[in-house]
């Protein structure tokens, strides 16, 4: 037998290295947000627990409350990312069943068709909509020219034609655009292991194809879709660059662009801290549903 | 049963074509015409934005959203704005490049030895272990990128910002990746060798040499592959511990200038960027193929795809 | 991460060794974040520690009560947060000397200068110029607000040689010793060159510290055959920005805090653009989410380029905007004439951007040959007129020049800045630190929409 020591050689170094650059990192924010800022707008981060400054923190606290400063922009993140989520859900999970069960012979182009956006840098994939959305691009022309700004219009999400002019519709959109692939691909693998059996079962015994969707594959696959909207919904909640290329109005700013403006841009880097602490700790709690979730669909499968 | 036909007719005559035609519709075996228009569909929403935003990078004109002829203009021919000679644009690629260079090879070994070890860690701390190699997974970009930030402008103020800070901080998240991919062929390979090599006498660092890393060859060139693409595609980490113009990579460059309406330029230096990343996925395919000739457990694609999901279920962007 | 089950697919089908055998779940994980988490606000709130906002001195020097880090004590008055007094049209401060200016020598030569400055804001051809009489490359990098500059310098991590700034912010980058004191032995081009009034400003006493690079008003830039009213006609001529709401989403509102609520404060009808009166800031930032609502503005600074091209009709701009929209940016078809441009002429803000060289400079020599270059007359008509579009005020480019050559058109002879409206001008200066604070946070919460 290989001793054991060499395992803990060989994992020490990069323990270290995470130790250092991951939680060390993650306790400067805390440091911070629990410290002062200067007169000259600098944050003087407070390390020692017995230090901390709960000011930042209650500040910050008091601002996305209703009534505060940020409570609007937490409502529109909330809703966006809910909006984007079940756009992802409607989109998604059609295009992972069909790959998962009916792809056959070109399962193979499939799956890397499917695969081939996560090579791209979301920038990127961004970059082409503006390209595609400006107000001489084909996209806009043809949504244009369809009407489709006009429905937009009426059901109150977009205000003009100007499809990169802070739409909430655009934002919308180019979150389920960009974060899609990360939820087609877990669900393709949670129903790729899906027992095919358990359906052929469900249409023996008499079940029309809705209804054996609907009452087998549906709970069976209930971990997979839970999985991937989790997926995604933890990455959209810090995301500020989808609104700053697609949008870039106040209208449609998001938590991520408070804090972007707070740290990188701004004279109170203790504020964004406090409020970053406070997104990671409402993302915590998103988490720890969804493994309660979880959790009770295992007792369930296996009783 | 609506069938009265075929009873008149008798049991075993043939059904007529329009009733064939609507079994044909409810059969369940059959292939799923709606399903399979929504995935093409799909598909084609997901990638013809990029392969026009491609096309407009070999426009002869200043257009950015209408195709205008072809030319190699704004890669190397216009002496002032082309990639190659506008200097914003090159350093840009450049230091994508050394970034993701640097963090492939920072990041590969300390995650194989991080995944060798915490594979067969029993005992005391291996918990604890295994919570901070995942925990990068399920932070988000912005939270860490904050972290990182702040901790280099305050406590490790030596360091500072810079390709420095940029580079630990690609390696830092793409190390969990690592990890994934390489516990996942560990956990295919199984311990058996491992064990005989050690019964035979071997001493451990040469079970570890000769025996362990050959066979997880595979899983080490796909994860420099991620690696490095994880590394190009970078946008919030860059962003934030970037000191100037000279640590400004290609996403960076690209967000900076995308609603300032660039010149085509901007699409050339996003089609070189794909180009390479999907070069270097190319040559992995090749590689990781093979090295797994033979042992089975689908296609290549697949099991690509696989660790896709794998590295996917395992953390988020 | 998803239960053992969902982790690595290919894993789970041919062994046993699963995620959850050895060691980790993910409940396991949030357990422990979770534990870490309570008791770390337990033990804070347990220790009755400290719950302010207020800055603190910095430098941990004694402060507080306006004093800030130098504790100046001068008449009493209001300063900002360095403690350096703060500078009005009738009342000149000079800056403390913190550090010594270089001595003169041999330039530096090889490698390159970098520059801080806003996008757009030199002309490459300039800049390639003065690289190669010097032998060196001269490389910029951008930045987009002031806030954002700041924010970024006062972190130590940049390196840069020259900085381009404002007034305003001259003194907290003094204070924070971002710049060093200049040695006009080697800026003979501004005595000889620069209209008095520039080259030896109130902010700036001496100088010590800053050159000034171009003048500009801020005003109402539109395309006049696309908007339907005069915004010439109207007083104050910022009404045009409310009146627009027949273009919806196409108007602009510069990405500038002082700019944005000093817009707000003027269509109130106050002029005092540096006033602390959080009364006065809340009604200015009320009217802005007034106006972004019926109007829709695009929060940004890049209208030199989208009006041109259409995509933005009418907007708040910096009068160089709409010179550099003519010079570099009109789309072949298009004629000057469309583009007009109007300011309050009494009350609006006229003033000056400044150069200055950075204290962690490592070719110092060479910068303030830099500043020199640009302060030569033919250098900076050069730069004005063939890309930036932003006046220097250097004697003998005046309106007559300009409009003589033909260097400028005729309807944009609004955009030019005369010496006595420069002299005179309102302008956006220092703040005190409680009232920096008031600023930033009308803004922050502007921007939430």
């Amino acid at each position: 037998m290989t001793p054991r020591w060499i395992w803990r050689v060989l994992a020490a170094p990069p323990l270290v290295w995470l130790t250092l650059f991951f939680l060390v990192a993650t306790y400067a924010i805390v440091s911070v947000g629990m410290g002062n800022v200067t007169t000259l707008f600098e944050p003087v981060p407070h390390w020692n627990p017995l230090d901390w400054n709960v000011g930042y923190l209650g500040q910050a606290i008091k601002d996305v409350i209703p009534g505060g400063t940020t409570w609007p922009v937490a409502v529109r993140t909330v809703a966006y990312v809910a909006v984007a989520m079940a756009l992802s859900l409607v989109i998604g999970y059609p295009v992972a069943y069909y790959a998962a069960r009916y792809a056959g012979r070109s399962r193979g182009i499939v799956l890397l068709l499917l695969v081939l956006p996560f090579w791209i840098s979301y920038i990127m994939r961004m970059f082409a909509w503006t390209n595609l959305l400006a107000a001489d691009g084909y996209a806009s022309k043809a949504l244009n020219g369809l009407g489709i700004d006009t429905l937009m219009n009426k059901l109150g999400v977009m205000n003009g034609n100007d499809w990169l002019g802070g739409q909430s519709v655009t934002v919308v959109l180019a979150l389920v655009y960009g974060y899609l692939p990360f939820f087609i691909l877990p669900l393709y693998a949670s129903l790729d292991r899906l027992d095919h059996r358990l359906i052929e079962a469900s249409r023996d015994l008499g079940a029309s194809p809705f209804q054996s969707f609907w009452r087998t594959v549906l709970p069976l696959s209930k971990s997979g879709i839970l999985a991937g909207m989790v997926l995604i919904a933890l990455p959209m909640f810090g995301d500020y660059f989808t609104q700053d290329l697609m949008s870039g109005s106040p209208d449609t700013s998001m938590i991520g662009n408070t804090i972007n403006g707070y740290v990188q841009g701004g004279s109170e880097k203790s504020l964004g801290a406090a409020l970053t602490m406070l997104l990671s700790v409402f993302l915590l709690v998103f988490m720890l549903g969804y493994l309660r979730s979880m959790r009770a669909e295992q007792r369930e499968a296996r009783a | 049963m609506t069938d009265t036909t075929a009873l008149e007719r008798g049991i075993g005559a043939a059904p007529t074509r329009a009733r064939r035609r609507r079994f044909q519709w409810r059969d369940p075996w059959g292939h799923p015409r709606g399903l399979a228009l929504v995935t093409w569909i799909y598909i084609l929403w997901s990638i013809v934005p990029v392969l026009l935003a491609i096309r407009f990078a070999f426009n002869s004109g200043r257009s950015r959203s209408a195709a205008q002829g072809w030319s190699l203009r704004w890669f190397w021919k216009d002496p002032n704005l082309s990639v190659f000679h506008d200097p914003t644009l090159s350093s840009a690629l450049q230091q994508s490049l050394t970034l993701a260079f640097f963090a492939m090879l920072i990041a590969t070994p300390l995650g194989v030895a991080l995944a060798l070890g915490l594979q067969r860690w029993r005992g005391p701390g291996s918990g604890t272990a295994n919570v901070l190699t995942l925990l990068p997974l399920v932070t988000p970009e912005l939270v860490f990128a904050v972290g990182l930030f702040l901790l280099f402008t305050t406590a490790f103020k030596v360091l500072g910002l810079g390709t420095t800070a940029q580079v630990i901080g690609h390696v830092t998240f793409s190390m969990s990746f690592v990890v994934v991919i390489v516990r996942g062929r560990l956990a295919t390979i199984g311990g058996d060798l491992e064990e005989a090599a050690a019964d035979l006498g071997a001493p451990p660092w040469d079970v570890v040499r000769r025996i362990l890393v050959p066979l997880l060859l595979p899983a080490i060139a796909a994860s420099l592959l991620i690696v490095f693409a994880l590394s190009i595609d970078d946008f919030v980490v860059s962003q934030y511990l970037a000191s100037g113009a000279d640590t400004t990579t290609v996403p960076m460059r690209i967000y900076a200038q995308a609603r300032a309406a660039p010149t085509p330029a901007l699409n050339a230096l996003a089609t070189i960027m794909l180009t390479v990343t999907l070069l270097a996925l190319g040559l992995a395919y090749l590689v990781f193929r093979l090295m797994t000739r033979g042992e089975g457990g689908g296609s290549a694609i697949g099991q690509l795809a696989g660790i896709e999901a794998g590295i996917d279920a395992g953390g988020s962007k | 991460m998803n239960g053992p089950s969902e982790n690595e697919p290919e894993a789970a089908r041919d062994t046993d060794v699963t995620p959850a055998s050895s060691g980790l779940s993910r409940r396991g994980l949030l357990k422990r974040a979770g534990g870490l988490a309570l008791l770390g606000t337990g033990a804070a709130a347990l220790a009755g520690c400290e719950d302010t906002t207020t800055p603190v001195a910095a430098y941990g020097a004694a402060g507080g009560g306006g004093r800030g880090i130098l504790g100046d004590p001068t008449a009493g008055g209001p300063v900002d947060a360095s403690g350096i007094p703060l500078a009005r049209r009738d009342y000149p401060v000079t800056l403390p000397k913190l550090g010594t200016p270089v001595k003169a020598g041999k330039p530096e030569s090889g490698g390159e200068l970098l520059i801080y400055n806003y996008a757009d804001y030199l002309n490459p051809a300039v800049l390639k110029e003065f690289g190669r009489q010097n032998n060196v490359s001269v490389r910029v990098t951008t930045f987009e607000t002031l806030d954002e500059a700041f924010s970024k310098l006062s972190t130590g991590g940049l390196k840069f040689d020259v900085i381009f700034s404002t007034p305003d912010q001259l003194s907290r980058l003094v204070g924070r010793r971002l710049v060093q004191p200049l040695n006009y032995d080697l800026i003979p081009n501004l005595a000889a060159n620069v209209w008095p009034e520039a080259a030896e400003p109130f902010y700036d006493v001496g100088p010590r510290y800053s050159v000034p690079y171009t003048v500009y008003t801020t005003g109402i830039g539109w395309r006049n055959d696309i908007v339907s009213y005069d915004p010439a006609k109207m007083n104050p001529v910022w009404d045009a920005m409310w009146a627009a709401t027949q273009y919806h989403g196409k108007v602009q509102l510069l990405n500038d805090q002082r700019e944005a609520i000093g817009m707000g404060l003027m269509h109130g009808g106050s002029d005092d653009l540096n006033t602390e009166k959080p009364t006065l800031i809340d009604g200015s930032v009320a009217s802005l989410k007034e106006l972004n609502r019926t109007v829709g503005v695009k929060v940004q600074i890049s209208a030199y380029e989208s009006l041109p091209a259409g995509r933005i009709v009418l907007g708040q701009v910096w009068s160089g905007d709409m010179l550099n929209a003519v010079i570099s940016y009109l789309p072949k078809g298009t004629s000057a004439d469309v583009i007009s441009y109007a300011y309050q002429e009494v009350g609006g803000p006229v003033f000056n951007d400044i150069m200055t060289v950075a204290s962690a400079a490592t070719k110092p020599v060479l910068a303030h040959k830099f500043l020199n270059f640009m302060l030569d007359k033919k250098v900076a008509l050069e730069n004005f007129t063939g890309f930036v579009g932003y006046q220097p005020p250097i004697n003998g480019i005046d309106a007559a020049l300009l409009l003589d050559q033909g260097l400028i058109p005729k309807g944009l002879q609004t955009a030019l800045v005369t010496r006595e409206a420069y002299a005179n001008g309102n302008a956006y200066l220092t703040l005190t630190t409680a009232g920096q604070r008031l600023w930033d946070d009308g803004w922050v919460r502007f921007q939430a929409g």
